[in-house]
Protein backbone atom coordinates (compact mmCIF):
# COMPACT_ATOMS: atom_id res chain seq x y z
CA UNK A 1 0.00 0.00 0.00
CA UNK A 2 2.74 2.24 1.16
CA UNK A 3 4.50 2.00 -2.40
CA UNK A 4 1.09 2.91 -4.16
CA UNK A 5 0.88 6.22 -2.17
CA UNK A 6 4.24 6.65 -3.10
CA UNK A 7 3.94 6.83 -6.64
CA UNK A 8 0.66 8.42 -6.71
CA UNK A 9 2.54 11.29 -4.97
CA UNK A 10 5.40 11.02 -7.25
CA UNK A 11 3.49 11.67 -10.35
CA UNK A 12 1.80 14.12 -8.43
CA UNK A 13 5.17 16.23 -8.08
CA UNK A 14 6.74 15.57 -11.37
CA UNK A 15 3.76 16.78 -13.45
CA UNK A 16 1.12 18.91 -12.07
CA UNK A 17 -1.42 17.65 -14.37
CA UNK A 18 -1.29 14.19 -12.77
CA UNK A 19 -2.20 15.72 -9.70
CA UNK A 20 -5.74 14.81 -9.25
CA UNK A 21 -7.71 11.82 -10.62
CA UNK A 22 -4.97 9.01 -10.60
CA UNK A 23 -6.43 5.57 -8.83
CA UNK A 24 -4.55 2.31 -8.86
CA UNK A 25 -6.40 1.65 -12.13
CA UNK A 26 -6.16 4.58 -13.90
CA UNK A 27 -4.34 3.82 -18.00
CA UNK A 28 -1.37 5.80 -17.50
CA UNK A 29 0.48 4.94 -20.67
CA UNK A 30 -2.03 3.91 -23.14
CA UNK A 31 -4.24 6.58 -22.29
CA UNK A 32 -1.26 9.19 -23.04
CA UNK A 33 -1.57 11.01 -19.94
CA UNK A 34 1.91 9.98 -18.98
CA UNK A 35 4.80 10.94 -21.47
CA UNK A 36 7.73 12.85 -21.95
CA UNK A 37 10.04 13.79 -18.91
CA UNK A 38 7.49 12.09 -16.67
CA UNK A 39 8.30 8.73 -18.07
CA UNK A 40 11.69 9.16 -17.40
CA UNK A 41 11.21 10.09 -13.58
CA UNK A 42 8.80 6.82 -13.50
CA UNK A 43 12.27 4.81 -14.53
CA UNK A 44 14.31 6.04 -11.83
CA UNK A 45 11.55 5.81 -9.51
CA UNK A 46 11.66 2.35 -10.14
CA UNK A 47 15.32 1.53 -10.26
CA UNK A 48 15.61 3.15 -6.58
CA UNK A 49 13.01 0.73 -5.51
CA UNK A 50 14.91 -2.24 -6.78
CA UNK A 51 18.12 -0.95 -6.39
CA UNK A 52 20.10 -0.93 -10.12
CA UNK A 53 19.55 0.51 -13.29
CA UNK A 54 16.72 -1.76 -16.20
CA UNK A 55 17.69 -2.21 -19.15
CA UNK A 56 13.94 -0.77 -20.63
CA UNK A 57 14.48 -1.82 -24.07
CA UNK A 58 13.40 -5.12 -22.49
CA UNK A 59 10.44 -4.44 -20.90
CA UNK A 60 6.76 -4.16 -22.99
CA UNK A 61 5.68 -0.91 -20.85
CA UNK A 62 2.30 -1.03 -22.33
CA UNK A 63 1.66 -3.74 -20.20
CA UNK A 64 3.85 -3.60 -17.50
CA UNK A 65 3.67 -0.22 -16.27
CA UNK A 66 -0.11 0.95 -17.34
CA UNK A 67 -1.16 1.34 -14.33
CA UNK A 68 -0.11 2.28 -10.43
CA UNK A 69 -1.34 -1.71 -9.38
CA UNK A 70 1.21 -2.92 -12.91
CA UNK A 71 4.16 -1.00 -11.65
CA UNK A 72 4.10 -1.98 -8.26
CA UNK A 73 3.66 -5.51 -9.31
CA UNK A 74 6.08 -5.20 -11.54
CA UNK A 75 8.66 -3.44 -8.68
CA UNK A 76 7.79 -6.50 -6.27
CA UNK A 77 8.62 -8.75 -8.97
CA UNK A 78 11.66 -7.71 -9.38
CA UNK A 79 12.80 -7.02 -6.29
CA UNK A 80 12.21 -10.99 -5.57
CA UNK A 81 14.49 -11.65 -8.82
CA UNK B 1 -8.38 22.72 -24.64
CA UNK B 2 -9.19 21.35 -27.60
CA UNK B 3 -6.27 20.17 -29.38
CA UNK B 4 -6.35 19.11 -33.07
CA UNK B 5 -3.07 17.58 -35.11
CA UNK B 6 -3.29 18.79 -38.82
CA UNK B 7 -0.60 18.17 -41.56
CA UNK B 8 1.89 20.46 -42.86
CA UNK B 9 1.24 23.02 -45.18
CA UNK B 10 3.54 26.07 -46.40
CA UNK B 11 1.62 28.63 -44.79
CA UNK B 12 2.50 26.80 -41.18
CA UNK B 13 5.89 27.34 -42.30
CA UNK B 14 7.20 30.24 -40.19
CA UNK B 15 5.19 29.59 -37.76
CA UNK B 16 6.55 26.28 -37.13
CA UNK B 17 10.42 27.75 -37.13
CA UNK B 18 9.87 30.02 -34.67
CA UNK B 19 7.54 27.10 -32.40
CA UNK B 20 11.12 24.73 -32.64
CA UNK B 21 13.00 27.43 -31.95
CA UNK B 22 11.38 28.64 -28.89
CA UNK B 23 10.51 25.17 -27.65
CA UNK B 24 12.79 22.58 -28.68
CA UNK B 25 16.11 22.33 -26.33
CA UNK B 26 19.11 23.18 -28.57
CA UNK B 27 17.53 26.90 -30.30
CA UNK B 28 19.82 26.22 -32.91
CA UNK B 29 19.83 28.79 -35.26
CA UNK B 30 19.79 27.21 -38.36
CA UNK B 31 16.67 25.56 -37.68
CA UNK B 32 14.90 26.06 -41.11
CA UNK B 33 17.84 25.46 -43.26
CA UNK B 34 17.95 22.38 -41.29
CA UNK B 35 14.31 21.08 -41.39
CA UNK B 36 14.26 22.12 -45.19
CA UNK B 37 17.50 20.04 -46.00
CA UNK B 38 15.80 16.69 -44.04
CA UNK B 39 12.65 17.28 -45.23
CA UNK B 40 11.76 19.25 -48.42
CA UNK B 41 15.09 18.28 -50.06
CA UNK B 42 14.56 14.77 -48.50
CA UNK B 43 15.47 12.33 -51.60
CA UNK B 44 13.01 9.02 -50.26
CA UNK B 45 9.85 11.17 -49.17
CA UNK B 46 8.71 13.97 -51.55
CA UNK B 47 6.27 15.54 -49.43
CA UNK B 48 6.81 17.33 -46.22
CA UNK B 49 5.61 14.91 -43.05
CA UNK B 50 5.09 16.94 -40.19
CA UNK B 51 2.19 15.89 -37.85
CA UNK B 52 1.24 19.15 -35.87
CA UNK B 53 -0.58 19.62 -33.41
CA UNK B 54 -2.64 23.16 -32.30
CA UNK B 55 -4.58 24.44 -29.35
CA UNK B 56 -5.96 27.62 -28.97
CA UNK B 57 -4.91 28.84 -32.27
CA UNK B 58 -1.27 28.06 -31.81
CA UNK B 59 1.01 25.39 -32.54
CA UNK B 60 1.93 23.39 -29.28
CA UNK B 61 3.27 20.04 -30.38
CA UNK B 62 5.15 18.58 -33.96
CA UNK B 63 6.70 15.38 -35.02
CA UNK B 64 8.56 15.16 -38.37
CA UNK B 65 8.80 11.91 -40.74
CA UNK B 66 11.88 11.96 -43.16
CA UNK B 67 12.70 9.63 -45.87
CA UNK B 68 15.25 6.60 -45.21
CA UNK B 69 16.06 3.74 -47.53
CA UNK B 70 17.10 0.51 -46.10
CA UNK B 71 19.15 -2.54 -47.68
CA UNK B 72 19.35 -5.92 -46.35
CA UNK B 73 20.19 -9.62 -47.49
CA UNK B 74 22.28 -11.18 -50.65
CA UNK B 75 20.06 -9.39 -53.17
CA UNK B 76 19.95 -5.87 -51.33
CA UNK B 77 16.85 -5.72 -51.60
CA UNK B 78 15.90 -1.91 -50.41
CA UNK B 79 12.92 -0.29 -49.20
CA UNK B 80 12.07 3.25 -48.42
CA UNK B 81 10.84 3.40 -44.22
CA UNK B 82 10.22 6.78 -42.70
CA UNK B 83 11.84 8.00 -39.96
CA UNK B 84 10.70 9.91 -36.85
CA UNK B 85 12.27 13.12 -35.66
CA UNK B 86 11.73 16.39 -34.40
CA UNK B 87 9.65 15.53 -31.51
CA UNK B 88 8.81 18.71 -29.65
CA UNK B 89 5.74 19.35 -27.43
CA UNK B 90 5.21 22.50 -25.46
CA UNK B 91 6.20 21.91 -21.59
CA UNK B 92 2.78 23.47 -20.91
CA UNK B 93 1.50 20.61 -22.70
CA UNK B 94 3.26 17.30 -21.50
CA UNK B 95 1.75 14.39 -19.73
CA UNK B 96 -1.46 15.81 -21.24
CA UNK B 97 -1.76 13.23 -24.22
CA UNK B 98 -1.07 15.26 -26.99
CA UNK B 99 2.55 13.18 -27.57
CA UNK B 100 -0.41 10.21 -28.41
CA UNK B 101 -2.52 12.11 -30.16
CA UNK B 102 0.38 13.34 -32.49
CA UNK B 103 1.88 9.56 -32.51
CA UNK B 104 -1.43 7.86 -33.27
CA UNK B 105 -2.35 10.43 -35.96
CA UNK B 106 0.89 9.97 -37.43
CA UNK B 107 1.29 6.40 -37.34
CA UNK B 108 -2.35 6.12 -38.96
CA UNK B 109 -1.06 8.57 -41.89
CA UNK B 110 2.23 6.41 -42.72
CA UNK B 111 -0.15 2.99 -42.52
CA UNK B 112 -2.25 4.91 -45.17
CA UNK B 113 0.84 5.64 -47.14
CA UNK B 114 1.59 1.97 -47.35
CA UNK B 115 5.07 1.93 -45.42
CA UNK B 116 4.66 -1.37 -42.88
CA UNK B 117 7.39 0.28 -40.64
CA UNK B 118 8.48 3.62 -38.97
CA UNK B 119 12.06 3.51 -37.28
CA UNK B 120 13.56 6.39 -35.17
CA UNK B 121 17.54 6.42 -34.92
CA UNK B 122 18.14 9.55 -33.31
CA UNK B 123 15.83 9.46 -30.14
CA UNK B 124 17.19 10.63 -27.38
CA UNK B 125 16.12 9.00 -23.58
CA UNK B 126 12.99 11.27 -23.00
CA UNK B 127 11.50 9.96 -26.78
CA UNK B 128 13.33 6.56 -26.21
CA UNK B 129 11.09 5.72 -23.28
CA UNK B 130 7.62 7.69 -24.54
CA UNK B 131 8.13 5.25 -27.95
CA UNK B 132 8.88 2.34 -25.78
CA UNK B 133 5.64 3.20 -23.75
CA UNK B 134 3.75 3.10 -26.98
CA UNK B 135 5.09 0.12 -28.18
CA UNK B 136 8.40 0.73 -30.14
CA UNK B 137 10.96 -1.75 -29.57
CA UNK B 138 14.74 -1.53 -29.47
CA UNK B 139 16.37 -3.02 -32.46
CA UNK B 140 19.80 -2.44 -30.76
CA UNK B 141 21.70 -0.44 -28.79
CA UNK B 142 24.49 1.83 -30.62
CA UNK B 143 27.76 1.61 -28.18
CA UNK B 144 28.27 4.73 -28.26
CA UNK B 145 32.24 5.03 -27.51
CA UNK B 146 34.68 8.22 -26.74
CA UNK B 147 38.45 9.11 -26.99
CA UNK B 148 39.43 11.72 -25.05
CA UNK B 149 42.73 13.56 -25.12
CA UNK B 150 44.77 13.83 -21.87
CA UNK B 151 43.91 17.54 -21.33
CA UNK B 152 40.31 16.67 -21.67
CA UNK B 153 40.52 13.27 -19.23
CA UNK B 154 42.39 15.76 -16.36
CA UNK B 155 39.52 18.47 -17.06
CA UNK B 156 36.44 15.35 -16.50
CA UNK B 157 38.31 14.60 -13.38
CA UNK B 158 37.99 18.19 -12.22
CA UNK B 159 34.79 18.82 -12.81
CA UNK B 160 33.43 15.49 -11.56
CA UNK B 161 35.06 16.54 -8.34
CA UNK B 162 33.67 19.96 -8.49
CA UNK B 163 29.73 18.41 -8.72
CA UNK B 164 30.35 17.10 -5.80
CA UNK B 165 31.45 20.54 -3.53
CA UNK B 166 28.76 22.20 -2.52
CA UNK B 167 28.56 25.89 -3.97
CA UNK B 168 31.09 24.74 -6.74
CA UNK B 169 28.81 22.81 -9.17
CA UNK B 170 28.31 26.19 -10.84
CA UNK B 171 31.76 26.42 -11.86
CA UNK B 172 31.39 22.88 -13.65
CA UNK B 173 29.67 22.83 -16.93
CA UNK B 174 26.00 23.39 -16.98
CA UNK B 175 24.21 20.48 -18.80
CA UNK B 176 22.16 22.56 -20.48
CA UNK B 177 24.53 24.87 -21.99
CA UNK B 178 25.01 25.41 -25.74
CA UNK B 179 28.53 24.72 -26.61
CA UNK B 180 30.43 26.53 -30.04
CA UNK B 181 32.79 24.08 -30.62
CA UNK B 182 36.21 24.28 -31.52
CA UNK B 183 37.38 24.72 -35.01
CA UNK B 184 40.79 24.35 -34.59
CA UNK B 185 40.70 20.28 -35.25
CA UNK B 186 39.16 21.19 -38.58
CA UNK B 187 41.52 23.75 -39.13
CA UNK B 188 44.24 21.27 -38.40
CA UNK B 189 43.00 18.59 -40.54
CA UNK B 190 42.62 21.35 -43.45
CA UNK B 191 46.82 22.44 -43.33
CA UNK B 192 47.21 18.29 -43.51
CA UNK B 193 48.08 17.69 -47.00
CA UNK B 194 49.47 13.97 -48.46
CA UNK B 195 50.22 11.72 -46.31
CA UNK B 196 51.56 8.55 -47.56
CA UNK B 197 51.07 5.42 -45.71
CA UNK B 198 53.38 1.81 -44.84
CA UNK B 199 50.63 0.29 -46.98
CA UNK B 200 51.71 2.26 -49.92
CA UNK B 201 48.92 4.08 -50.49
CA UNK B 202 48.24 7.57 -49.17
CA UNK B 203 45.52 9.53 -47.37
CA UNK B 204 44.47 12.71 -48.35
CA UNK B 205 41.89 15.03 -46.12
CA UNK B 206 39.06 17.28 -47.96
CA UNK B 207 35.74 19.83 -47.36
CA UNK B 208 33.76 18.38 -49.66
CA UNK B 209 32.16 14.44 -50.03
CA UNK B 210 33.44 12.87 -53.71
CA UNK B 211 30.01 10.99 -54.04
CA UNK B 212 30.94 8.75 -56.26
CA UNK B 213 34.01 7.28 -55.43
CA UNK B 214 32.00 6.82 -51.45
CA UNK B 215 29.57 5.07 -53.21
CA UNK B 216 31.71 2.98 -55.67
CA UNK B 217 33.87 1.99 -52.99
CA UNK B 218 30.65 0.70 -50.86
CA UNK B 219 29.26 -1.29 -53.36
CA UNK B 220 32.36 -3.39 -54.45
CA UNK B 221 33.16 -4.13 -50.80
CA UNK B 222 31.81 -7.25 -49.23
CA UNK B 223 28.63 -7.19 -48.11
CA UNK B 224 27.54 -9.72 -45.54
CA UNK B 225 23.28 -8.53 -45.83
CA UNK B 226 22.90 -6.85 -42.51
CA UNK B 227 20.46 -4.14 -42.69
CA UNK B 228 21.85 -0.80 -43.68
CA UNK B 229 20.93 2.40 -45.21
CA UNK B 230 21.90 2.37 -48.76
CA UNK B 231 24.84 4.43 -49.66
CA UNK B 232 24.84 5.73 -53.15
CA UNK B 233 25.63 9.08 -54.77
CA UNK B 234 22.22 10.33 -54.25
CA UNK B 235 21.88 9.58 -50.77
CA UNK B 236 25.66 10.61 -49.83
CA UNK B 237 25.11 14.00 -51.94
CA UNK B 238 22.56 14.60 -49.93
CA UNK B 239 23.77 13.71 -46.77
CA UNK B 240 26.49 15.44 -46.53
CA UNK B 241 24.48 19.07 -47.02
CA UNK B 242 23.42 18.63 -43.13
CA UNK B 243 22.98 22.65 -42.51
CA UNK B 244 24.14 22.22 -38.66
CA UNK B 245 27.10 20.04 -39.46
CA UNK B 246 30.67 20.73 -41.14
CA UNK B 247 32.51 17.09 -42.43
CA UNK B 248 35.92 16.22 -43.22
CA UNK B 249 36.53 13.76 -45.56
CA UNK B 250 39.66 11.44 -45.32
CA UNK B 251 40.62 9.37 -48.46
CA UNK B 252 42.68 6.61 -48.76
CA UNK B 253 44.03 6.66 -52.56
CA UNK B 254 46.16 3.70 -54.02
CA UNK B 255 46.84 4.16 -57.43
CA UNK B 256 44.35 6.43 -58.51
CA UNK B 257 41.49 4.38 -56.83
CA UNK B 258 39.66 5.50 -53.24
CA UNK B 259 40.32 1.98 -51.27
CA UNK B 260 38.69 3.61 -48.35
CA UNK B 261 37.27 6.67 -46.19
CA UNK B 262 36.15 8.64 -42.57
CA UNK B 263 34.11 10.88 -42.29
CA UNK B 264 34.68 13.40 -39.12
CA UNK B 265 31.80 15.64 -38.56
CA UNK B 266 31.36 18.37 -36.34
CA UNK B 267 28.76 20.27 -34.28
CA UNK B 268 28.82 24.11 -35.06
CA UNK B 269 26.82 24.23 -31.89
CA UNK B 270 25.44 21.71 -29.78
CA UNK B 271 24.08 21.13 -26.12
CA UNK B 272 25.67 18.86 -23.85
CA UNK B 273 26.29 16.09 -23.40
CA UNK B 274 26.14 15.94 -27.26
CA UNK B 275 29.69 15.43 -28.13
CA UNK B 276 30.83 18.29 -30.78
CA UNK B 277 33.09 15.50 -32.99
CA UNK B 278 31.93 12.45 -34.35
CA UNK B 279 33.47 10.28 -36.74
CA UNK B 280 29.87 9.02 -38.87
CA UNK B 281 31.42 6.72 -41.41
CA UNK B 282 34.18 4.25 -41.73
CA UNK B 283 34.93 2.43 -44.66
CA UNK B 284 38.47 0.30 -46.12
CA UNK B 285 38.89 -1.98 -48.68
CA UNK B 286 41.11 -4.06 -46.16
CA UNK B 287 41.79 -3.74 -42.05
CA UNK B 288 45.32 -1.99 -42.63
CA UNK B 289 43.27 0.61 -44.46
CA UNK B 290 40.75 1.77 -42.32
CA UNK B 291 43.73 1.35 -39.54
CA UNK B 292 45.59 3.52 -41.02
CA UNK B 293 42.69 6.27 -42.04
CA UNK B 294 41.43 5.79 -37.75
CA UNK B 295 45.19 6.42 -36.60
CA UNK B 296 45.40 9.88 -39.47
CA UNK B 297 42.46 11.13 -38.70
CA UNK B 298 42.71 11.09 -34.64
CA UNK B 299 46.82 12.02 -34.96
CA UNK B 300 45.89 15.07 -37.24
CA UNK B 301 42.79 16.60 -36.00
CA UNK B 302 43.66 15.80 -32.15
CA UNK B 303 39.70 16.55 -30.97
CA UNK B 304 39.51 16.90 -27.19
CA UNK B 305 36.13 14.10 -27.43
CA UNK B 306 35.73 12.55 -30.06
CA UNK B 307 32.62 9.98 -30.43
CA UNK B 308 31.62 7.03 -32.80
CA UNK B 309 29.31 3.69 -32.36
CA UNK B 310 30.86 0.34 -31.94
CA UNK B 311 27.37 -1.53 -32.27
CA UNK B 312 28.06 -3.22 -35.54
CA UNK B 313 31.78 -2.89 -36.04
CA UNK B 314 33.88 -6.51 -37.12
CA UNK B 315 35.98 -7.60 -33.78
CA UNK B 316 39.01 -6.14 -36.12
CA UNK B 317 37.38 -2.48 -36.07
CA UNK B 318 36.59 -2.86 -32.28
CA UNK B 319 40.30 -3.08 -31.79
CA UNK B 320 41.20 -0.71 -33.82
CA UNK B 321 39.01 1.74 -31.94
CA UNK B 322 40.75 0.61 -28.65
CA UNK B 323 44.48 1.01 -29.74
CA UNK B 324 42.89 4.47 -30.78
CA UNK B 325 41.71 5.16 -27.07
CA UNK B 326 38.29 4.73 -27.75
CA UNK B 327 36.27 3.58 -24.42
CA UNK B 328 32.67 2.46 -24.36
CA UNK B 329 31.02 6.38 -23.51
CA UNK B 330 26.96 7.19 -21.98
CA UNK B 331 27.73 4.38 -18.96
CA UNK B 332 24.17 5.02 -17.46
CA UNK B 333 22.55 5.44 -20.50
CA UNK B 334 24.03 2.11 -22.05
CA UNK B 335 23.18 -0.06 -18.95
CA UNK B 336 19.44 0.73 -18.98
CA UNK B 337 19.82 -0.03 -23.14
CA UNK B 338 20.14 2.96 -24.65
CA UNK B 339 21.20 5.15 -27.65
CA UNK B 340 19.19 2.21 -29.68
CA UNK B 341 17.41 1.94 -32.71
CA UNK B 342 13.57 1.98 -32.52
CA UNK B 343 10.89 0.23 -35.00
CA UNK B 344 7.38 0.05 -35.17
CA UNK B 345 5.27 -1.75 -37.00
CA UNK B 346 2.26 0.14 -38.73
CA UNK B 347 0.92 -3.19 -39.17
CA UNK B 348 -0.29 -4.56 -36.07
CA UNK B 349 1.96 -7.75 -36.89
CA UNK B 350 3.39 -9.76 -33.30
CA UNK B 351 6.98 -7.52 -32.92
CA UNK B 352 8.56 -11.35 -32.98
CA UNK B 353 7.15 -11.36 -36.73
CA UNK B 354 8.86 -8.11 -38.08
CA UNK B 355 11.00 -8.74 -40.67
CA UNK B 356 12.39 -6.34 -43.81
CA UNK B 357 12.71 -8.94 -46.62
CA UNK B 358 12.95 -11.66 -44.37
CA UNK B 359 15.86 -10.13 -42.47
CA UNK B 360 14.51 -9.50 -38.65
CA UNK B 361 14.14 -6.11 -37.30
CA UNK B 362 14.54 -7.00 -33.59
CA UNK B 363 17.68 -9.26 -33.91
CA UNK B 364 20.37 -6.69 -33.11
CA UNK B 365 23.14 -9.20 -35.32
CA UNK B 366 21.35 -8.42 -38.36
CA UNK B 367 22.09 -4.76 -38.05
CA UNK B 368 24.81 -2.61 -39.43
CA UNK B 369 24.01 0.51 -37.40
CA UNK B 370 26.01 4.16 -37.87
CA UNK B 371 26.16 7.49 -37.30
CA UNK B 372 25.85 8.81 -41.10
CA UNK B 373 22.54 6.77 -41.02
CA UNK B 374 21.03 9.07 -38.45
CA UNK B 375 20.56 13.04 -37.97
CA UNK B 376 23.41 12.44 -34.51
CA UNK B 377 25.41 12.12 -37.69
Amino acid sequence: MALHEDLISSFAQWSPALASGIARDTPLLTSGRVDSVALFQLLLWIEGRIGRPLDVTTIDMPAQWDTIDLIVAFVEREKRA
Amino acid sequence: MSVEVIRYDPSLKEELVDFRRVTYETGFPESRDYLDWKYEQNPYIGETLFYIARAGGRIIGMRGMYGTKWECGRERDAVVLPCADDFVVDPEHRNSGVVTLIMRDALADLARRGYDYVLNTSGGRITVMSSLAAGWRSAGAVEPMVRRSTPERARQVVRARVRRVPGLWRLARSKSANLISSPEPFRRVDAMGRVATPTGGSIVAETMPRVAAMALLVERLPYDGRIRHVRDAEYLAWRYRNPIRQYRFFYYEHEGRVDGYLVLARYIECQLPTLPFHIVDWEGASDSIRAELLQCATRVARIAELGTWAAGLSEADRAHLARAGFEPADMEMRKRGMPCILVKSLRGAAPESWSLHGTRLLDPARWDPRLVYTMHG
